[in-house]
């Protein structure tokens, strides 16, 4: 021990709060706060684009099944995983997430191969953006104010957005765009987040009042003259989708039970696990480390997303009539009717409000929110293709931070625009190819479910890092509560995974979808391994990045 | 988990394993995988390259029913001698130093900054002597060499103490030999920060600093450089812009990242072109770039999470073979 101690003299004097006391030294802060980090959540929700397809889809293809019911129990399934996140948060607040708690805590093929199959689908998750951007919002938009100022250059507008030219067109600029907005750094979207997060708050506002304010026989007069403008042959339009549904076989009584109830829950699973992508850019979210702060932001989003999209099903079944809103589910998800413009919220909402401002800030919403929704692609993919550079699985130049474009993953940008782009050109020549979007919800389930096994497990896996960080006191009688979280999340994440993949109207139960997800995920596999070899070629054994050092 | 068997070395290498490390500010379990990072990555030289000390003390007030501390935002106690270690433990572990107090005491130290100032020297010193004799107990009649230098926030204290070691090597400000092929110069000085942390200096004297040891270097080809500050503009170096209140500063709802590394060292680096040059301090800009043909390294630093980070760098002959983040 010291026996001669100088003096230590600082600049400034330390400070002192309930017995911590600081000395002057230098440190660093991260760009997101915990106001960035909760609209962030809120968006990758998807209480409006997301929520639309959401709306159709449940109502369509499991009518006996109260959809505010399944999204309520996702969401009670949903909060064991967000503290399990949270906790992993707070334990390793790195970018790359999910990649770095599985690659550490498990083993790094399977954490490779989980999450590059992710990123190929994220290629899908951009043109589901384009797809939203023209079929959601510019289509209606243009649509309704055709008809509102009886303009057939509009209506040939809106028509045109919903073409597979206009939404590829639309999905090849927004991506290039959207890159473009993405080179200074995360730094500009944060500022930028703010107006789009704005857009949204009005269109919820505007959509909530419209469904208060409008009666059912308001929107069947409204919603049948505006679709007499498209199918004049329909003068009673609302009857001809319950008729045309009812023709083509739909039951009513369907889809019930517990079977119809996990399968709303698996559909509603599309929007509220999604607060986890944020585990992506975790090395830049303030307070990452603080798992209550964190906890309280990731459940406090699920419990915004849970209440705009109950509160919005629950109007719309009000004002629409349950008999319709589930047949017009069931007319868009079988094709039943071929409809002018797709029958979404952003389209039924400013019907029924019959103005052009309503149409307008309703669709401001849906635009700056499938706008963000391509930028969150772009967010999170490029940290989780920092980190696996770093890891070097995939190319070093690849990760490289810009240093024109300061902070700015320039190669990972490109890298993921150009798959975007190819992915939207083959979209326009085989259009069928759409339907494999679907396979998003898969792949991101498993890789979830991955994630929350290695919470369950990190406890006894990585102890001196589990030990050292303090979630460790978190504990119910002598189980760690995130070996608890992580089971849940895990077991939910398996009964998904099963619904998924057997039953038709999620969409996956179909070979070809199978053999593709199949082959992505042999093809991560093999890089993994080919990387791995050749790595070893180079004298660099990557298996060292992934082990923990043994503190004794 | 391992499922993965390490190779066996069957034949003997032809390069030189340099594992560098820095920033560990205090942590407890950082400060042993360091020592642990020879014999598991297999290195044959480990640098550690400043800011060893913490930053923070966690008070523990012992009151006659317990003992209460505030750690994370929140009280914790403890009422055994067991509950006190496992206590302390946690609090090592993310590089505070704990401190016993009665209530007394505690006031006291509330109300009197230079009571705190003794307290840090008291407590760093301590905690650095210890990790010395850990250190020499490790690599006493090992080959494997362990270079100790402080960073811009160690105090002068501890030079007297990381000096006195026959194991560990003091290198600062100093030209030594790494493996009798390569050399290494140190420097833990930074240019100015914010805090005027104790080894922050201006350019102009970083400058005359770091040329009258380079000065003495004969083949800067052969040469390490492990200089604490990242060198400017490299991205190695990025951090929120601060005002005289060291408070961020926003432009448009945001804060403002700069460059704040030296400029004196990147000088040195484009002059000189050593065989790698390795940096801290910026603690979140994990990464590489490339002055010249000389590569720029800063590992980064997760002390707070007990994740030592490092790079483990093979040289031979003058050539830098790879280099490889890890974090263990």
């Amino acid at each position: 021990m010291a026996s001669n101690i100088p003096e230590v003299k600082t600049a400034h004097a330390p400070v002192s709060t309930q017995g911590v006391f600081r000395r002057t030294a230098s440190g660093l802060i991260r760009e997101m706060n915990m106001a960035d980090h909760w609209m962030y959540n809120v968006f990758t929700l998807l209480v409006l684009t997301g929520a639309a397809q959401f709306y159709v889809w449940s109502c369509g293809e499991f009518p006996a099944t109260n959809p505010m019911l399944g999204l309520i129990v996702a969401a009670v399934l949903v909060v064991p995983i967000y503290l399990a996140y949270s906790m992993l948060a707070s334990a390793m607040p790195r970018s790359g997430g999910d990649y770095i708690f599985q690659s550490r805590i498990l083993h790094p093929a399977v954490a490779f191969t989980a999450l590059f199959a992710l990123l190929v689908t994220e290629w899908y998750w951009l043109e589901l953006s384009g797809f939203w951007i023209a079929a959601m919002t510019l289509s209606p938009l243009f649509s309704t104010l055709g008809v509102f100022v009886h303009s057939q250059v509009m209506l040939n507008l809106g028509a045109w957005f919903s073409s597979n030219w206009g939404i590829m067109l639309t999905t090849l600029v927004t991506n290039a765009l959207i890159a473009l907005a993405f080179l200074p750094g995360l730094k500009t979207y944060i500022k930028v987040q703010w107006f789009l997060f704005a857009g949204v708050v009005i269109s919820i506002v505007m959509m909530t009042f419209v469904l208060l304010t409008t009666s059912h026989a308001t929107f069947v007069a409204n919603f049948n003259g505006f679709m007499s403008t498209f199918d004049p042959a329909h003068s009673n339009y609302y009857q001809y989708v319950i008729d045309a549904a009812k023709a083509a076989g739909f039951d009513p009584t369907s889809g019930g039970g517990l079977y119809g109830l996990i399968g709303v829950v698996a559909i509603a699973w599309f929007n509220l696990i999604w607060a986890v992508w944020s585990a992506m850019n975790l090395g830049e979210i303030k307070h990452a480390s603080n798992f209550g702060k964190v906890n309280r932001v990731m459940q406090g989003s699920l419990a915004f997303g849970l209440l705009v999209m109950a509160g919005t099903m629950a109007l719309l079944l009000k004002v629409c009539g349950q008999e319709f809103t589930l047949a017009l589910g069931y007319d868009w998800f079988n094709h039943t009717i071929n409809f002018p413009v797709q029958p979404y919220t952003s389209i039924l909402i400013p019907i029924m409000g019959g103005g052009v401002i309503v149409l307008i800030l309703t669709l401001f919403g849906f635009l700056t929110q499938a706008i963000q929704q391509s930028w969150n692609v772009f967010i999170g993919s490029t940290r989780l293709i920092v980190a696996m550079s770093m890891d070097r699985l995939l190319p070093d130049g690849l990760g490289k931070i810009s240093r024109r474009f300061r902070s700015s993953p320039v190669n990972a940008i490109l890298f993921l625009l150009i798959g975007g782009e190819v992915l939207a050109l083959v979209f326009w020549f085989v259009p069928n190819l759409v339907n494999y979007t679907l396979s998003t919800s898969l792949v991101a389930t498993i890789y979830q479910s991955i994630t929350c096994l290695a919470a369950a497990v990190f406890p006894f896996t990585a102890k001196s890092i589990y030990n050292a960080s303090p979630i460790s006191k978190y504990k119910i009688g002598n189980i760690p509560l995130l070996t608890l979280c992580g089971a849940w999340g895990f077991i939910v994440g398996l009964i998904l995974i099963v619904f998924y993949l057997v039953v038709p109207g999620l969409g996956l139960a179909s070979t070809a979808g199978l053999v593709g997800i199949g082959v992505i995920y042999l093809v991560s596999l093999i890089w993994f391994w080919v990387a791995r070899a050749a790595n070893k070629r180079k004298g660099i054994d990557v298996d060292l990045n992934f082990q923990q050092i043994p503190p004794e | 988990m391992q499922w993965f068997k390490h190779d066996k070395q069957s034949k003997p290498r032809n390069f030189t394993r340099i594992f560098y490390a820095t920033d560990i500010h205090g942590s407890e379990p950082c400060f042993l995988k360091f020592l642990k990072a020879a014999e598991f990555y297999k290195a044959d030289i480990l640098v550690l390259g400043g800011d060893i000390t913490g930053k923070q003390i966690i008070g523990i007030e012992k009151r006659p029913d317990a003992y209460y501390s505030y750690l994370f935002g929140q009280e914790w106690t403890a009422h055994t001698p067991e509950e006190l270690a496992e206590m302390e433990s946690l609090i090592r572990s993310n590089g505070f130093y704990p401190c016993v107090v009665s209530p007394d005491e505690m006031k006291e130290l509330e109300s009197d900054p230079a009571k705190v100032d003794a307290l840090f020297s008291k407590v760093m010193c301590e905690t650095v002597e210890r990790w010395i004799h850990l250190a020499e107990e490790r690599f006493r009649d090992t080959p494997v060499r362990c270079f100790i230098s402080p960073g811009n926030d160690d105090h002068f204290a501890l030079d007297k103490i990381l000096s006195a070691s026959d194991v560990v090597i003091f290198p600062e400000g100093q030209l030594v030999d790494l493996d009798g092929v390569h050399t290494m110069v140190s420097c833990g000085y930074a240019n100015m920060t914010p805090w005027h942390c104790p080894r922050d200096i201006e350019e102009d004297e970083l400058r005359i600093r770091l040329q009258q040891m380079l000065d003495k270097v004969e083949d800067p080809s052969r040469c390490v450089f492990n200089f604490h500050a990242p060198p400017f503009d490299t991205t190695l170096d990025d951090a929120p812009q601060l005002d005289a209140d060291l408070r961020p500063v926003m432009i448009g709802g945001s804060e403002n990242i700069i460059p704040v590394g030296s400029l004196a060292v990147r000088e040195m680096i484009e002059k000189y072109q050593p065989l790698v040059a390795l940096h801290g301090h910026i603690h979140e800009c994990r990464g590489a770039v490339e002055i010249g043909k000389t590569v720029c390294i800063n590992p980064g630093s997760e002390y707070s999470e007990g994740v030592l980070r490092g790079v483990m760098v093979n040289i031979s002959d003058g050539k830098l073979l790879s280099y490889q983040f890890v974090a263990g």
